[in-house]
């Protein structure tokens, strides 16, 4: 388990790595956190010819709160542990750092970063489900500029992205918690620290006991995370009773069609997607302040 | 200072783990020679396929490369792989490298050395090979169907093959008020040694000589196996096995080792070869796999008539001279009546050969095969005769009165107090009142489940035809500055031999483990000892060390006496001295004694007549009771010791999920006398885990063409720490009868009941749902799949 022979290049701006990048398209890789690169290079499921160290570069490290748009401007190296225990998150996104307590253990936290996670993008991973079920924006600089490119449009299909050989990630903007709106969280994995046989984020807000909006997304069940609009605009309007949340769960089962190996395996990420997003929902009702 | 007298016993600290707790181990991948070249290996793709053709060209090409071998050298260089065991069994002809044919994915086809493993890599992927794919066989039923065969030479895939029985099986059964009868496939799982398989050969054309440093379980064994497998003269060879990160049955053959060696002989250099995960997991030993159809029959009141098996084992693609596994199933044949009074037996065994990986060793060795069916079945059985399973078990348990007891099946069971197990397991668990927890909970939509398991560990084999022969010798020696060395063939494998075996030593000196050194694990400087395996350590090799210490500790007094002009009869050892008992005015430290005899004034009139000044003492422990001559009904008896066991496993079962949850895990455990009850807890933990992890997580996957699935660690999972509950251990003693300490081997008792304490926990707490779960691991995805099919 060595990799093949590579050349190793390290960027401390931006602009430096966008022009290793450029020069060398296809054959160049970015070294992030590595935790999902290195494994691939020494089992040589990756062979580039060229990798472009990140890991210096000091403009990309950051999580930033922008009070006007309501937004945290997150640096493509920002490691998982940072947003787990960062207090902006916590204050203004704390869906967030509750789904990175799920992502490895925390050795991988610590070197792992979302940009790296997004950019590798595993169906399965808490980044590419979180920042798609609250619609974050992402930031690509390449050789003809920069470009913000929507949730929506960003993950194409397993291990693939919007991201352009030549291109580099440099933020994710990720929207705040809205005004009454509540949040939840739930995964189901083998193990602790596994990547989830399926996981579940929902956002709430409520008005007068009624759901006025909702967001439902759900990984593991297909080549990306899944944002179930249909299945949210069935909530919205209703009271968030047990009877709601039964139906939700058959709506949930009814709207995901999970790619699997076999019969076996299609049934079961069906049955638990349905579960895991009925219990993010009661979580995120719970989580409702007093008195909504 | 500890009263060293009383050593055995004791919880000392492992006098090991300073070393390997502060980075100053050394393994093999530690060592380097000048010179060294590194090998790495093209592994066949294909589960069945006649090769054609190797061309090694582009390999040798590659700047760095100094050797390529393929299954040509392997002819040439070598002989056929020698056999480990060969009890009942078919052997094939075969070669480290494949030879015409290959038989499994991930078998070595090639081998490359070259000055980094890097360009070893890359030289391994310019090796062209033409293979014709053939049938593969995967299953024992495509192993049933001679449509294509692994050896073509056999004319079918059978590789054992064998029947016994004892009483009359059939009128037993069909006596039965009731028969329970029922098919328990186990999946294919194995040990994940931390340390995998690393070999540093090193053959000296000038001299003839080879040495070989490896990770090992068995250093002299492999010493024979490598003479016998490459035609050079055994004397000449050098088995090194320095710090052993973990065997677990897995380091018992060379077929992997033989490839560094054959490249360092063609080399002329060093050649270390350092196995990564996916060749540990691919070609590593594999072990379970296996079918096993159960009757038994049992009166109204629980108690059995008769037991009638038939078991049908996986072997892949052999396990007696790749590996040493076969013999596993016969182990298991011989166990299958348990702790439990069986009036008649019949069993037969097939085992098939399969284009997987190698049958080999691992913490169990076919006393988890005749554990595992017995104890599902046991409780479908209390089911069905509306006894609660503990109370079936105590109906049907050996009395402790009994022993040594002889098995209908041929083993003689030393010592052990099933009946007072069973009670304490019950309160330990608070029985009754966790069965009503149960059903309260179970209102609340909470599955909480319990299983039980008796567990039963035959320890120390002795296996005639091979390398598990089963007798252990030891050499205690003084230095002359009072300290002492004991030269163990035992194999430090990280389960604590160097303190066990240190304060058994040491308590007959009077000394602390800290003046008792255990020198192992290199064949020129220990005797012909059978290494680490089959829980031996505390049957053979501690009552070698503890007869060799007297024999030695006797020398000592008498040479003392003589000094002291006393009787030696007077003399006790205490404090790093001996002395006349009751008079500490009339003594001689350690180092006096040893300075008198070795230095000044020497040994002539010192040592008294009729003694040497060699201290040291020899003593070899052969198992008292070991009978390979069958008895008129055909029987053998293979262990010496069998420690006993009460498992308890409390899941919860989340019916949505599908997700099982170890809640509590209680083990009442019986090894006889206990050396260090730190260790002995350490290794009754650690093999509960490796249980919990096969019944659960782990497992060596093929799909139906015999591509292999497990082959990181992200497919094959081990369980971690947050999956696993404490293990709560309670030990009970009872001393064995057959060795001189009372002590009992116990180093695979945690894993052999613990898949079936956990499958029929999953099975009581889902029993209200009426669902019934009979497949390994016990994955969400099944879990779940059974509730569907039952409505839920
Ligand atoms: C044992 C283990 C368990 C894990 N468990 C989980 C888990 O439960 N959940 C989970 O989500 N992840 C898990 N991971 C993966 C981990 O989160 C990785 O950190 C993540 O997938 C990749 O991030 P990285 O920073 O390490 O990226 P790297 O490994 O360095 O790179 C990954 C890919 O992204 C590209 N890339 C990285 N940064 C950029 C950028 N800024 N612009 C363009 N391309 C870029 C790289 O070229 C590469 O192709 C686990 C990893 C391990 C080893």
């Amino acid at each position: 388990m060595k990799p093949v022979p590579i050349r190793y290049l390290r960027a401390t701006t931006v602009d430096e790595a966008v022009t290793a990048l450029a020069r060398y398209g296809l054959d160049a890789k970015v070294l992030a956190g590595g935790q999902s690169l290195m494994p691939m290079l020494n089992m040589r499921l990756a062979r580039p010819q060229v990798v472009v160290d990140i890991n210096e570069i000091r403009d990309l490290m950051e999580i930033r709160y922008d009070p006007n748009a309501r937004q945290l401007v997150v640096g493509a190296l920002v490691r998982h542990q940072q947003l787990l225990e960062s207090s902006l998150v916590h204050a203004h996104q704390p869906l967030l750092s509750a789904a990175a307590r799920y992502i490895g253990h925390w050795a991988i936290r610590n070197r792992g970063t979302i940009g790296g996670s997004v950019v590798h993008h595993d169906p399965s991973a808490e980044w590419p489900l979180v920042t798609a079920c609250l619609g974050a924006e992402f930031h690509v600089q390449g050789p003809q500029g920069r470009r913000v490119i929507p949730a929506a449009d960003f993950f194409v299909t397993y291990l693939t992205t919007a991201v352009q050989a030549g291109e580099l990630l440099t933020a994710v903007v990720i929207p705040c918690l809205g005004p009454g709106e509540s949040w939840g969280f739930q995964e189901y994995a083998r193990r602790h620290g596994d990547f989830a046989l399926a996981a579940a984020a929902v956002t709430v807000t409520l008005s007068d006991g009624v759901v006025t909006a909702a967001r439902i997304a759900v990984g593991g069940v297909a080549d990306r995370p899944v944002v179930l609009s249909e299945v949210t605009q069935h909530v919205v309007g209703q009271a968030p009773t047990a009877q709601l949340e039964v139906q939700l769960g058959q709506w949930v089962y009814d709207a995901v069609n999970p790619l699997a190996e076999s019969p076996d395996e299609q049934a079961y990420k069906r049955d638990i997607a349905a579960v895991l997003v009925r219990r993010a929902f009661r979580q995120a009702i719970n989580r409702q302040p007093a008195g909504q | 200072m500890v009263d060293a007298s009383n050593l055995v016993g004791q919880s000392v600290r492992r006098k090991e783990d300073v070393r390997l707790l502060t980075g100053h181990g050394q393994f093999v991948d530690d060592i380097s020679l000048p010179g060294m070249l590194y090998a790495a290996v093209l592994r066949s793709p294909y589960p069945h396929a006649r090769i054609r053709s190797v061309d090694v060209s582009g390999a040798l090409r590659l700047d760095g490369v100094e050797a390529v071998i393929t299954g040509d050298d392997a002819q040439q260089l070598g002989k056929p792989m020698a056999v480990t065991l060969d009890l009942f069994t078919k052997v094939p002809t075969i070669y480290p490298l494949a030879v015409n044919k290959v038989r499994y994915v991930g078998e070595p086809v090639a081998a490359v050395a070259a000055t980094s493993r890097e360009v070893a890599e890359d030289a391994v992927e310019l090796i062209v090979v033409d293979y014709e794919p053939l049938p593969p066989i995967v299953s024992i039923e495509d192993a049933e169907q001679p449509t294509s065969l692994l050896y073509e030479e056999w004319g079918h895939n059978r590789q054992l093959d064998w029947q016994f029985q004892v009483g009359d099986v059939g009128s037993a059964l069909a006596g039965a008020d009731v028969v329970i009868s029922e098919d328990f496939p186990h999946h294919r799982y194995t040990g994940v040694p931390l340390e995998s398989r690393v070999c540093l050969a090193d053959y000296r054309p000038g001299q003839g000589a080879l040495t070989v440093w490896m990770s090992t379980q068995a250093p002299h064994q492999c010493r024979t196996l490598f003479a016998q497998s490459l035609g050079l003269p055994e004397h000449q060879i050098t088995v090194i096995a320095p710090d052993v990160g973990g065997g677990f049955g897995t380091k018992l053959q060379i077929n992997a080792e033989l490839i560094p060696v054959l490249l360092s002989i063609k080399s002329g250099r060093p050649v270390k070869w350092t196995e990564d995960r996916y060749e540990n997991l691919v070609s590593g030993v594999h072990t379970r796999d296996y079918v096993c159809h159960l009757e038994v029959g049992f009166r109204r009141d629980g108690t059995m008539t008769g037991v009638k098996a038939s078991l049908v084992g996986n072997l892949g693609c052999d396990g007696t001279c790749d590996a040493a596994g076969t013999a596993a199933l016969l182990v298991a044949a011989a166990y299958l009546p348990g702790p439990y009074h069986v009036p008649a037996f019949g069993v037969d065994v097939v085992g098939y050969v399969t284009n997987k990986a190698p049958y080999g060793a691992y913490r169990g060795y076919g006393k988890d095969i005749a554990n595992y069916p017995m104890e599902r079945l046991m409780e479908m059985a209390a089911e069905k005769l509306h006894i609660d399973p503990l109370e079936l078990r105590r109906r049907n348990v050996i009395q402790p009165d009994e022993y040594p007891y002889q098995q209908i099946s041929g083993p003689l069971y030393d010592s052990g107090d099933y009946p007072a197990m069973i009670a304490k397991a019950r309160e330990v668990l608070d029985y009754e009142n966790f069965r009503r927890q149960q059903d309260e909970t179970r209102r609340e939509g909470k599955y909480l489940g319990i299983g039980f398991a008796a567990m039963l560990e035959p320890s120390g084999a002795a296996v005639p035809n091979g390398i598990f022969n089963g007798y252990e010798p030891a050499t205690v020696r003084m230095t002359p500055e009072g300290q002492f060395l004991v030269f163990t063939g035992n194999q430090d494998i990280g389960q604590g031999i160097e303190t066990t075996l240190a304060q058994v030593a040491a308590s007959q000196f009077g000394v602390s483990v800290d003046d008792v050194r255990v020198v192992f694990g290199d064949t020129n400087a220990v005797p012909y000892g059978l290494g680490s395996f089959s829980s031996r350590g505390a049957t053979y090799a501690v009552s070698a060390v503890h007869r060799a210490s007297v024999q030695l500790a006797n020398k000592l007094k008498r040479i003392a006496a003589n000094i002291l002009e006393a009787s030696a009869a007077d003399l006790v050892f205490t404090q790093g001295a001996v002395e006349v008992a009751g008079v500490p005015s009339r003594r001689l430290t350690l180092q006096e004694l040893g300075n008198k005899v070795y230095l000044w004034p020497g040994p002539y009139g010192t040592v008294p007549p009729g003694d040497d000044p060699d201290l040291q003492a020899t003593e070899t422990f052969m198992g008292p009771r070991v009978r390979w001559q069958p008895d008129e009904q055909g029987r053998i008896n293979l262990y010496t010791t069998h420690p006993t066991g009460i498992y308890a496993a409390i899941v919860e079962v989340d019916p949505e999920l599908g997700d099982v949850r170890l809640r509590r895990f209680v083990v009442i455990h019986d090894a006889g006398v206990i050396i260090n009850p730190l260790i002995a807890e350490a290794q009754v933990v650690g093999g509960v885990v490796q249980g919990m992890g096969g019944a659960l997580w782990e497992e060596l996957r093929y799909d139906e063409e015999g591509q292999f699935l497990s082959g990181d660690l992200t497919s094959y999972l081990l369980p971690t720490a947050p999956e696993i509950p404490d293990v709560e251990v309670y030990h009970f003693v009872s001393p064995s009868p057959f060795t001189p300490l009372g002590t009992k081997g116990m180093g695979e008792g945690g894993t052999i009941p613990t898949p079936a304490a956990i499958l029929n926990a999953v099975n009581d707490a889902l029993r209200p749902l009426n669902v019934f779960l009979n497949d390994l691991p016990i994955t969400p995805q099944k879990v779940r799949a059974a509730l569907r099919q039952a409505g839920h």
